[in-house]
């Protein structure tokens, strides 16, 4: 908590900052302020940005929002195995997915592209993801799981008495849909809007993977190459300005969502007994559900991985034919820098240890105090550990490396380690399992705990015995899941990374940007190896439980 | 056993501040069973909460078995698990996680005992044959029903042997014949555990049937302590009155010494010193105390009024009988004749009446 004040302090104070950082040199003023948005440039950034923004959240709600409702709502079966296939599509690296794309379709050497001018020998026909928009397609398509998590849960707890009462009303199936349902649904799909819309606005791995080759910037593309420029010295107070000026759209937005997650809370039914809402028969619908849900997985997921692995074996990038295989190779894992490649597993296998066991504990320090005092201090403590959300994690990023080279260097050495990425990690993902912790703990009875005191149990041993059993499969799934998500996570590493502290992500990174894709592709084959028995592990523990609507 | 001295407790809530219990003493001999009886936000179990150690109050002393666990003055606190006492909760609060012997256990190996395990299976066997569950040991309690889990929560309750056993209306989320019968089994079991108890519950018939002495609360405050006839043949306020049983209430005049007007007309009652003459009174009368009749020759001094209502009870038949704008409730024992709309004659009793200023 502290340490997320800090580093949104030091982001402001750097703002203020021109000549050299830090130093009595430093000229405290408004000139950044006034270099960003006197810059013609710096407005175009914000155009794609919104662009970006907005394609996204078209894109992902579009796909994501009918899939939980025929998920929820309709009759379709096995619903476990839609739920699995959203939930692989949210934990898979986004950068995979970038990268596959770009295979897919980029203007020169994508398979599609590639496709359309031979069959059509039309060049103006190409398709253009290198592009506001068209990144902004391909982030939506990464995004619709999370449309989806975030809306299934409207559905599944909505209470049937509503629809009921409109039906014994008289009133048809689609007029029950379009004026009860629906309006009940909507503040809640507002809500995902805003949220997918946020992530949208400060989103990195898309953009970076796809936009930064061809020079099509949004805000944190152009943040990172302020701050790290391929030539010269690293500009901090432009990117700390718009940053700044990024997390006030941010806390504004997030205020705003908040009260649409209030207003839709409402309507839910609370109680956790096996209320479900009333399904509607699919009947023939199912293939048409089926082949929506198949058509998105394949061009979300699918497609894309298997171009990546194609592309590992390949020597340069080459659309796959039958005449390609000839190529196949394994000399991008021959020529591979292994010793490298060791320290990112060392430093990854260290981050998924260290940092969700830290999570847990602070987590579980944060719900306890918020859901068991009737103190004010309460509130605070909500609302702090919903702030990490509000602050994008490119400005995280850039606020705890800041942080760490100009105030914190001096007494703790931590930048460079591995220990800054535990700290950021620890700070970014702490929202998360603050509130799936606090959604088990509330349903907890309260008489639970006190019978254990008034049992004789110690506060600690109430703790042991009773708190932490019960909310074993809880604490299990936030676990599996931070784990997971500091696996696929790129956008600190990047910033964060020096020779000694590189993850696996950051590698295949840095591999990419270098020019060296093929290389990279064999990196994330390797990464998604080792992530599938994970991945079945999540499968087997995250019941369909609320967690992953706490994300 | 229990000894509460000035306890005082306040809630902040959208309105201020709320006085849950306001200065209350109270006294719970060794083996008794006290019940606190109220209607919901009287305070009872605020009070209870603090006797566990559940809630801090804000002012006053508790003892427990002649130990000060709770001064405010002083600042002693005793935390709930410092207490020698047992609870059983609404919810019934059985851990899901464990089955029905680990539930029992576990206050005897992680609680203020912790027993070697050896001691432990006695202990627990034993409590639960007390609860007639010794048979069902292994099963997880989620499997239970309610009454069984209760019976759970209560074997987890005596297990230790606590001095004191506080029961947060235990029974109110069984139903109604279920609740019938734990009743006179929870008697039996406290009383054959030997236990001091504090019972709280909403539900008169409970208090008036487990309590050797009731406790009455409304807003905070107690109203009347006694035992159950006591509290139910002589209310000492117009609430506990009001609260215990039914009771008619009909609002008269003092017209002289001993002398009331009302709609009922004049009658010579004994009232108490503090009724005046020219002051206002409120009768009260309980509905069995009440007779009909059709027969005139008695009638002569007593009002006449029309039936509104009969309700069959099994039992007894319960009539409304308007009587001059009044309107009294009459409870006749067995079957009865007379049917709605007839005029019927009230025959009041010489005594039973109590009478509030």
């Amino acid at each position: 908590m502290l340490a997320l004040v800090g580093i949104v302090a030091v982001f402001v104070w750097v703002s203020f900052q021109t000549g050299v950082i830090g130093t009595d040199d430093a000229e405290y003023s408004f000139e950044n302020y006034l270099v960003i948005f006197g810059d013609p440039f710096v407005y175009e950034v914000l155009e794609n940005t919104l662009i970006f923004a907005l394609a996204t959240t078209a894109v992902s709600l579009f796909i994501g929002l009918p899939i939980a409702w025929v998920t929820e709502r309709t009759t379709i079966r096995p619903k476990e195995l839609i739920y699995a296939m959203m939930t692989t599509g949210l934990l898979v690296p986004p950068i995979f997915i970038g990268m596959g794309w770009t295979f897919i379709a980029h203007q020169r050497i994508g398979l599609v592209n590639k496709l359309i001018k031979e069959i059509f020998g039309q060049e103006s026909w190409v398709i253009n993801i290198e592009t506001p928009a068209g990144m902004g397609l391909i982030e939506g398509l990464t995004l619709a799981p999370l449309a989806f998590v975030l809306s299934v849960q409207v559905f599944r707890t909505m209470n049937p008495a509503l629809e009921e009462a409109a039906q014994t009303a008289g009133m048809t199936f689609r007029r029950t849909l379009l004026r009860i349902t629906l309006p009940l649904a909507r503040p809640a799909i507002l809500a995902a809007l805003i949220y997918i819309f946020v992530i949208g606005l400060a989103t990195f791995d898309i953009p970076a993977v796809i936009g930064l080759s061809s020079n099509i910037y949004v805000f944190s593309t152009f943040v990172f190459s302020e701050a790290f420029p391929p030539d010269g010295l690293p500009e901090y107070g432009i990117p700390a300005a718009l940053g700044t000026a990024m997390i006030l759209v941010a806390v504004v937005l997030t205020i705003w969502y908040v009260q649409m997650l209030r207003r839709s809370e409402r309507y839910q039914v609370v109680t956790g007994k096996g209320y479900r809402a009333k399904q509607i028969n699919s009947g023939r619908w199912v293939y048409a559900c089926w082949a929506f849900i198949c058509i998105y997985f394949f061009i979300g997921l699918l497609l894309p991985i298997l171009l990546v692995a194609f592309m590992a074996f390949m020597p340069y990038i080459t659309p796959p034919s039958i005449k390609a295989l000839d190529l196949l190779t394994l000399i991008n894992f021959q020529q591979m820098n292994w010793e490298y490649v060791f320290r990112g597993l060392k430093n990854t296998v260290i981050l998924m240890a260290v940092v969700p066991p830290v999570i847990l504990l602070f987590a579980f320090c944060c719900s306890w105090l918020v859901v068991r005092s009737r103190t004010r201090a309460r509130y605070l403590l909500e609302f702090g550990a919903f702030l990490p959300h509000t602050v994008p994690r490119v400005v995280m990023s850039v606020g705890a490396l800041l942080l760490a080279l100009y105030v914190v260097q001096n007494y703790v050495p931590i930048y460079g380690t591995v220990w800054i990425l535990v700290a950021v990690y620890v700070i970014v993902w702490l929202p998360f399992g603050t509130r799936a912790l606090n959604s088990s703990m509330i349903q907890i009875h309260k008489e639970l705990e006190e019978a254990a005191y008034t049992s004789g149990l110690t506060v600690a041993r109430t703790i042991r015995r009773v708190m932490v059993p019960l909310l074993r499969p809880t604490m299990f799934s936030v676990w599996i899941w931070t784990g997971l998500l500091v696996y696929r996570e790129m956008t600190v590493a990047v910033f964060l990374i020096s020779q000694d502290n590189v993850t696996l992500p950051a590698i295949v990174w840095g591999r990419w940007t270098m020019g060296a894709p093929t290389v990279a592709a064999a990196i994330t084959v390797l990464m998604l190896v080792a992530f599938l028995p994970l991945l079945v592990i999540s499968w087997r523990f995250a019941r369909r439980s609320r967690l992953t609507a706490e994300m | 056993m229990i000894s509460i001295r000035g306890l005082e407790k306040t809630f902040p809530s959208d309105r201020g501040l709320v006085r849950a219990v306001n200065k209350i003493d109270l006294d719970v001999a060794e083996n008794e069973f006290v019940v606190l009886l109220g209607p919901s936000g009287c305070g009872k179990t605020t009070t209870l909460r603090c006797v566990a150690g559940l809630e801090q109050p804000d002012g006053g002393t508790i003892e427990i078995a002649g130990e000060l666990v709770n001064s405010v003055e002083s600042g002693d606190f005793v935390p709930p698990e410092g207490r020698n006492i047992g609870m059983v909760f609404q919810s019934y609060a059985v851990w899901p996680h464990l089955n029905v012997y680990q539930n029992v256990a576990l206050p005897l190996t992680d609680g203020r005992l912790r027993l070697p395990k050896s001691q432990v299976q006695e202990r627990v066997m034993e409590s639960l044959r007390l609860v007639q569950l010794d048979n069902l040991d292994t099963r997880p309690v989620t499997d239970l029903s309610g009454g069984q889990q209760q019976r759970v929560a209560l074997a987890r309750a005596i297990v230790t042997k606590p001095m004191v056993l506080l029961m947060d209306e235990p029974l109110s989320n069984l139903d109604a014949r279920l609740r019938e019968e734990m009743r006179l089994e929870l008697k039996k079991i406290a009383t054959s555990a030997g236990v001091t108890s504090l019972y709280v519950t909403h539900d008169q018939a409970e208090a008036l049937s487990l309590g050797d002495k009731i406790c009455v609360m409304n807003e905070g405050e107690i109203q009347q302590v006694g035992t159950p006839e006591d509290v139910y043949s002589k209310p000492s306020e117009y609430f506990v009155a009001e609260f215990v049983g039914e009771m008619n209430f009909v609002r008269g005049k003092v017209t002289g010494p001993s002398q009331v007007d009302s709609p009922l007309g004049l009658r010579s009652l004994e009232l108490p010193p503090s009724c005046q003459v020219g002051g206002d009174v409120t009768l009260a009368i309980r509905p069995q105390h009440l007779d009909l009749t059709q027969n005139p020759d008695q009638a002569s001094q007593f009002p006449e009024g029309t039936i509104l209502s009969k309700t069959y009870l099994g039992d007894a038949v319960l009539f409304e009988v308007d009587v001059s704008g009044v309107v009294l409730v009459v409870k006749l024992p067995g079957e009865s004749k007379l049917i709605i709309g007839q005029r019927a004659t009230v025959v009041l009793p010489a005594d039973h009446w109590h009478i509030y200023p």
